[in-house]
């Protein structure tokens, strides 16, 4: 990056991320006043955004914009969602804010309906259906076929432990710890292999994404500081 | 003031149960109410965005008229969210000031915060095993360091049977890994369905009926 | 009745009680009576009445006894109908008359009686005269009898002590004879101690003894005494005859005095007869007691003064002139005279003494320590018989020593028993006037029960208290690893970037990448394809470096780009990214030639369903406020069916799970490929891996970036990080593998001195 290419309005924005970038990595030193300000500077940008963005991207047009220059259909058509929208803005307040709970009541029944039916149709078949089709064996070498074969048997396996630790015989009170039923607890312990490893998969992965960050950081600074230590 | 309990149960049920079985029949006047909701539903859920917003104003302000602890900073926050929201209102999301704000703001924090994250994580898994020393911490770590190390090169270079396609790396991703995966997913499924379905029956009441 | 040392056996139930109860544990009843201050009338009216009355009608039973006495032995003595419990009237007795006392006539009829119960028990019953006692000598008990102003009690004598008794006293009560053993028999006989010879009606003497008035076991009821002695009614009278006339009914004892009765009645009737102001003294002392007003005692209650008192006779007087005996059997009784009481010329009211009672030294003791100190062993232990056991519960089980009510030393002053000493209250207690007793209005709490409540309220006044916590020390060490951590990671990473090193080998091509790339490759110019780019800025490092090398892809193709976000941040990220892949890869996409930015899709899960199922109306117009569907490439388009491929950018697992979960089952043909972050990838990768396959193609992270990038005729920012990728990723392993290796240690050292240190103690 040459700053020298940037506009003054880039150069100060440049220079404003470069600053806030610093703030953020002051945390290595402990908790401190640059930090929490770059924090809450931060969130308040992104609440502001995504407000700005809500009410353009749907509020106004497909509310607001009906209900004052759309056709008599399309009026009504709003009039209902407009009318329930002005109920859950109650909600802001203290006072009248369970008048907004008959619009939170739509929003849930439509939202654990689509919740529902999507894991339905699109998790629990697709996956009972894929751990089951792995012992699909192509017309291949047998070799292939043994490995297939495998692989489907240790995926399965893996499966029906990890569900059996999460979801069986567990009963746990307030008086006792939960404990397993005797014969599901060696299979549950084998279920707690698998989910390690699971994640750890998980755990390198967010690590590799982290490290993937501070290294666009890093070439940030790079890119900003360079040029000025250089050209100096 | 409140609204009588069976309109917001008998909202809940009805409208879940439009949806959802327009998942598994395939009628002309389902399909149309289906839509109908669904839409709304976006619509309204932008106006829950909104309002999740103006409670976290109210929040903040609070803070600030009453002098509590950390007032400065969520005076901060109020200018920052007043001024971004202003700019985005005024000249719309995809103007060059709020690019400039999204561009120089939001995402050099978020991407430090995130960058940050990688010493952090690092600091943590080095001292996994001070605090604990069982078979599944001796799995998760070690299962940690192999991922990472056929994640890349060592040094440039790739070690065989860890690289690779067919390396460890792979092998563990590609089984163990999606068999622990797929029984979290099937569980989540599990979960969601009968969590949805409680509310759908009015068991679960959330909403404030 | 005492059982032993110690214990008392209740009269009422009979059950054992310890000694010092006054009542009974089982029943409540009174197991030591009450005996209240006799105080006789004192007025000379009342006691010449009594005189005259007593006098009048003993005379008359005395002359019957001496008619009938050599019939057979029979008694004048008129005995009521009913027999109370402990209703023992004693007479007091002028000086005997010469004629003998009829007492000491039934002494000598009982006397055999008694010899044979004395062989049997081995002692002689001190009341039950001797052989050598002399049947003319005054029986010191009605001697001895005096009165004490002071007493407060009375002598309870219980049947040993009466057993023991020389003379026993006369009580002139009434008997129920009927069924009884003494049915027929000579009732004289049976009752008053006679010498031998002697008639019972020659009795000069005889006593009553009053017991208190508390005491209800001991009242005595004079209604059927007074009529009896003073005025026997006719209608009982006659009933009485006709009763004694069958001879059946009654005990052999009170045969002859039933015999004698028949004649005297007629004549009680119409001399015993006595006005009410010729009651006995006595008689009235009764009646006052019991509450009753008899025309004597109503004199004397309009006097208000105490009645006379009646002194305790000493119990060793009793002992020696008891000539009573109700031990001994029916047919031993002798006839003893009437008590004739001739005490005229004694003007008690002047405090003169009767000759009778001159003998008798005064007693100011208690007449229970009197008691007490009778000789048990002088007294032959009698036999009752079950009847008269039954009605003498208070005797059976009576102690010694009489018991004193001292509770109450109050003297009535006013009513019929004035003067008298332990008298019932006419009102109600809760009647009487009486200051309350004040409360304390503050509430009583121990020591305990006032730690508790300060405890507790210390609780509670803390529970709105924050309590500052001060930060810990903090930990130096952790300091500087942080920071060491910190440096070496900058390092690792800013080496290769400050030399822009691009050495290391990029990964091989995985499946996912090469079918994701091959997906791709099919595209045709302007068809359409659905981004979704649905990451936060935060993995725009990452999901830029691994999704520049697709969409480079894309772009190279010639695809339409719609781009959509359900995210709010996501528009500006595909702006953003648009515009990094121009200047990275040299493209010029601008909208809405090459693509259309249709902006944020809100509702989650739901509004993928509905953007879904109709796209068109979820998002009409594009970030910029301008139709999004008007352009040629996206105008046939009604469902997400209609795309030629559709591809999610994203760094979320969950957001990956709604795309297929919601938008996946409609899209038919149209297949989906996912870019998405290394996080996310053991969540998404089930989609991909197995049939069906909702996902056909993975690209993961920035490594499947670079992989991507193999196939591509430029590199793009993937490139740009691997060296830093590689050296950081090599450092992080390094620096984990250390530091776990250094902790183990450390925690297996203070491990083991902790196990050193514990069997050390």
């Amino acid at each position: 990056m040459n700053l020298g290419d940037l506009s003054l309005f880039d150069l100060v924005g440049v220079l404003v991320g470069f600053g806030l970038t610093l703030m953020v990595f002051s945390y290595i030193f402990g908790d401190n006043v640059l930090f929490r300000s770059a924090l809450h500077i931060f969130v308040g940008v992104s609440a502001g955004y995504a407000a700005v963005v809500a009410i353009y991207n749907i509020i106004w047009p497909q509310l607001i914009a009906p209900l004052l220059f759309g056709t008599q259909s399309e009026r009504l058509f709003v009039v209902i969602p407009v009318a329930l929208a002005g109920l859950l803005l109650f909600k802001i307040t203290a006072r009248y804010s369970a008048l907004g709970n008959l619009t939170v009541a739509y929003l849930l029944g439509v939202g654990m309906a689509v919740a529902v039916g999507g894991a339905i149709v699109g998790t629990i078949f697709p996956q009972v259906l894929a751990s089951t089709n792995l012992f699909e064996f192509s017309a291949g070498e047998r070799s292939d076929n043994l490995w297939q074969f495998v692989k489907g048997a240790t995926i399965l396996f893996g499966t029906v432990v990890t569900l059996i630790y999460f979801h069986y015989g567990i009963r746990a009170s307030s008086e006792q710890r939960a404990s397993f039923r005797s014969w599901t607890e060696p299979v549950a312990w084998m279920g707690q292999i698998f989910i390690a490893i699971t994640f750890g998969t998980i755990f390198a992965g967010v690590y590799t994404a982290a490290l993937t960050a501070f290294i666009e950081r890093l070439n940030f600074i790079g890119d900003f500081l360079l040029p000025m230590i250089f050209n100096l | 003031m409140r609204f009588k309990i069976p309109i917001s149960i008998s909202i809940v049920i009805g409208v879940g149960f439009i949806v959802l079985l327009g998942y598994f029949i395939d009628l002309p006047i389902l399909v149309v109410m289906r839509q109908v909701l669904l839409q709304w539903a976006v619509a309204l859920a932008a106006v829950a965005l909104l309002v999740g917003l103006a409670n976290l104003f109210n929040v903040h302000i609070r803070k600030v008229t009453e002098r509590q602890k950390g007032a400065p900073y969520s005076l901060l926050l109020i200018v920052s969210l007043v001024i971004t929201f202003g700019i985005g209102i005024i000249f719309g999301p995809t103007n060059e000031w709020s690019l400039w704000i999204f561009n120089n703001i939001q995402l050099p924090v978020e991407s430090s915060l995130m960058g940050l994250l990688a010493v952090i994580l690092v600091f943590a898994s080095a001292r996994i095993l001070l605090r604990r020393v069982n078979l599944l911490s001796l799995v998760f770590l070690a299962t940690v360091v192999v991922m990472l190390l056929g994640a890349a090169p060592i040094l440039g270079f790739e070690i065989p049977g860890l690289h690779g396609s067919n390396g460890l790396r792979a092998l563990i991703a590609q089984i163990p890994a999606v068999a622990g995966a797929r029984g979290l997913l099937l569980g989540i499924g599990l979960g969601t369905i009968a969590t949805g379905l409680r509310v759908l029956m009015g068991t679960d009441r959330p909403y404030g009926g | 009745m005492v059982v032993s040392m110690g214990e008392v056996r209740c009269p009422m139930c009979g059950k054992v009680n310890p000694e010092e109860l006054e009542v009974c544990r089982y029943c409540e009843a009174r197991l030591k009576p009450l005996l209240g201050p006799i105080e006789p009338a004192d007025t000379p009216e009342a006691r010449e009445t009594q005189k005259g009355a007593v006098t009048d009608w003993l005379d008359s039973l005395r002359e019957q006894e001496d008619n009938e006495l050599n019939d057979s032995p029979s008694k004048d003595l008129d005995i009521g109908e009913d027999l109370e419990e402990d209703s023992l009237t004693f007479m007091d007795t002028e000086a005997k008359t010469p004629e003998e006392d009829w007492l000491e006539g039934l002494r000598a009829e009982n006397e055999s009686e008694v010899e044979e119960e004395s062989d049997a028990h081995g002692e002689h019953p001190d009341w039950f005269p001797d052989e050598t006692s002399e049947p003319s000598d005054i029986p010191e008990w009605l001697s001895g009898i005096q009165r004490d102003d002071q007493a407060e009690e009375a002598v309870i004598f219980d049947d040993e002590n009466r057993a023991e008794q020389d003379e026993a006293p006369i009580f002139e009560s009434s008997i129920e004879l009927e069924g009884s053993e003494l049915e027929g028999q000579d009732i004289t006989a049976t009752f008053l101690p006679q010498e031998e010879g002697e008639s019972a009606t020659q009795a000069d003497e005889s006593r009553t003894f009053e017991d208190t008035p508390d005491d209800d076991e001991l009242t005595v009821e004079p209604d059927g005494l007074n009529d009896e002695l003073v005025s026997p009614p006719k209608g009982e009278t006659e009933e009485q005859a006709d009763h004694l006339e069958s001879g059946e009914e009654i005990p052999e004892w009170l045969v002859g005095f039933v015999d004698g009765e028949k004649a005297s009645t007629a004549e009680l009737a119409e001399e015993a007869e006595l006005e009410p102001e010729q009651t006995p003294e006595w008689l009235a002392e009764l009646e006052d007691k019991a509450g009753l007003e008899t025309p004597a005692a109503a004199n004397d209650v309009e006097n208000e003064e105490a009645e006379a008192k009646l002194d305790v006779v000493p119990t060793e007087q009793l002992d020696k002139e008891a000539e009573f005996d109700l031990l001994t059997s029916p047919g031993e009784l002798q006839e003893e005279p009437p008590y004739t009481y001739d005490d005229e010329d004694v003007d008690l009211e002047r405090g003169e003494v009767p000759e009778w009672l001159s003998g008798v030294p005064a007693q100011e003791s208690e007449a229970g320590e009197l008691l007490a100190e009778d000789d048990d062993a002088d007294l032959a232990p009698a036999d009752l018989p079950d009847w008269m056991e039954s009605m003498r519960p208070v005797e059976a089980a009576a102690q010694a020593a009489p018991i004193f009510d001292k509770s109450d030393q109050s003297v009535e002053s006013s009513g019929p028993l004035a003067g008298l000493r332990g008298v019932l209250p006419v009102e109600p207690e809760v009647a009487q006037l009486k200051k309350p007793s004040a409360y304390a209005i503050k509430l009583q709490v121990s020591d305990n029960q006032r730690k508790h409540a300060d405890l507790f309220e210390e609780l509670i006044g803390a529970e709105g208290v924050s309590v500052s916590v001060e930060p810990g020390a903090k930990s130096s060490s952790q300091f500087f690893l942080r920071i060491i951590i910190f440096l070496l990671l900058l390092l690792a990473v800013g080496w290769p970037i400050y030399t822009g090193s691009q050495d290391v080998e990029l990964p091989e091509l995985a499946r996912g990448i090469n079918e994701a790339s091959q997906i791709i490759n099919q595209l045709a110019v302007s068809e359409p394809v659905l981004l979704a780019i649905d990451y936060e800025p935060g993995f725009s490092g990452e999901m830029d470096a691994a999704s520049a090398a697709v969409v480079d892809h894309l772009m190279i193709r010639g695809a339409y780009l719609a781009i959509v976000s359900s995210t709010p941040t996501g528009p500006a990220q595909a702006e953003r990214l648009i515009k990094t892949v121009n200047i990275e890869a040299g493209h010029a996409y601008q909208a809405p030639a090459q693509y259309t930015n249709l902006g944020y899709v809100s509702g989650g899960q739901a509004g993928l369903l509905s953007f879904a199922q109709t796209p068109r109306r979820v998002t009409p117009f594009d970030l910029y406020g301008e139709p999004g569907w008007e352009t040629a490439s996206l105008e046939n388009i009604q469902t997400l069916a209609d795309f030629a491929t559709v591809i999610v950018i994203t760094d979320s697992p969950e957001t990956a799970r709604t795309w297929v979960e919601q938008v996946q089952p409609t899209l038919a043909d149209t297949e989906m490929i996912m870019v998405v972050s290394a996080q996310a990838e053991p969540l998404v990768r089930p989609y991909y891996e197995g049939s069906p396959q909702p996902v056909r193609g993975l690209v993961t992270g920035l490594a499947g970036g670079a992989a991507y990038e193999l196939g591509m005729p430029r590199t793009s920012l993937a490139r740009y990080y691997w060296d830093a990728f590689s050296y950081g990723i090599t450092m992080t392993v390094l620096l984990i593998i250390v530091g776990s290796t250094i902790n183990s240690i450390s925690r297996i050292m203070t491990s083991r001195k902790q196990t050193f240190r514990n069997k050390r103690e």
